[in-house]
């Protein structure tokens, strides 16, 4: 482990209320009738993944192709699949009914 | 540079006359670190695909159950601030041991695993009141029967990561009271533990929320 990979316990204080607050964002959005409801949430949900990965699980501190392999690699693969199943699932099930 | 691998010179092995260096791994990280974030990736696209198929039962679906009609906000809002905060004291928790203080480090190290127990205290009453209602596998009041199924097995899986999360912060945290667990064990107990806080912040939002 590297010297420069030392946090200060305000580093966390901050995160820590940076994603009560969206937490608390998050569930009042969700019971609002917002017209960007559900686009508002991913954002908000993807803000909280990040402070997560990036502050908690130490990805800040890892060179760029590991962070890149971590963070593309799960978040393309999600992507396709969800698309793929999406897009082929729906004409199959418009095939069967 | 870190892991910068020294090879010695073999007597008489053709092409090792003189020392080199191994150049250093693209990713240069620790060995152990690099293998957490390997389980950690196949362990996400597990839940991936769970949210994927969630999604798509969602999408195909004519109906889908209004969450806010069986499960209660502040509820639900109590446990992800329960999980956010355990891994924000785990974080705090390896700095401290990093910097080499003790007693912080136990302090918030065991507030991390009351945390963990307490969430997991929550589900099971929560999984308890969404069966009262009269949920089950393959059925349930609200008439589309995979929501019930869904549900289940995701919380279900995500469930038994904090069940384990917990015993290996116990265990490890035993260890580390003989003096037998290192800082970077330590350490990836606390990456694997952030990383079902994780999954929970994607299952709260894809679940619960949207």
């Amino acid at each position: 482990m590297e010297k420069q990979d030392y946090v200060s316990a305000k580093t966390f204080l901050v995160v820590w209320a940076i994603l009560m607050i969206l937490t608390f964002l998050l569930v009042e959005t969700s019971l609002s009738t917002l017209p960007m409801k559900d686009f508002l949430i991913v954002i908000m949900m993807l803000a909280q993944a990040y402070l997560v990965s990036f502050y908690f699980m130490h990805l800040r501190f890892e060179k760029l192709p590991l962070i890149l392999s971590v963070v593309l690699g799960v978040l393309l693969t999600v992507l396709l699949l969800y698309f793929v199943i999406i897009w082929d699932g729906t004409r199959i099930v418009k095939l069967t009914s | 540079m870190q892991n910068v691998r020294k090879i010695e010179p073999i007597e008489g092995v053709h092409g090792l006359e003189e020392p080199f260096e191994m150049a250093p791994s693209a990713f240069s990280a620790n060995r152990k670190t690099l293998m957490m974030w390997v389980f950690i990736i196949s362990d996400a696209l597990l839940f991936g695909s769970f949210l994927a198929a969630y999604g798509f039962e969602r999408f195909i679906s004519p109906t889908w159950p209004d969450r806010w009609k069986i499960f209660e906000p502040g509820y639900l809002a109590a446990m992800t601030v329960l999980l956010l905060s355990s891994s924000t004291l785990m974080a705090v928790a390896v700095e401290s041991l990093k910097q080499g203080l003790k007693g912080r480090f136990a302090l918030f190290y065991t507030l991390t695993i009351a945390c963990g127990i307490v969430f997991l205290g929550m589900q099971a009453h929560e999984w308890a009141h969404f069966i009262g209602e009269g949920a089950r596998l393959s059925s349930n009041p609200w008439g589309v029967p995979l929501f019930s199924a869904l549900f289940f097995l995701i919380t279900g899986f995500h469930g038994f990561h904090v069940f384990t999360g917990v015993l290996v912060l116990i265990i490890v945290g035993l260890l580390s009271l003989l003096g037998k667990a290192s800082t970077d064990t330590v350490e990836l107990t606390g990456m694997y533990w952030s990383f079902v806080d994780l999954v929970w912040v994607f299952i709260f939002a894809t679940i619960y929320l949207l």
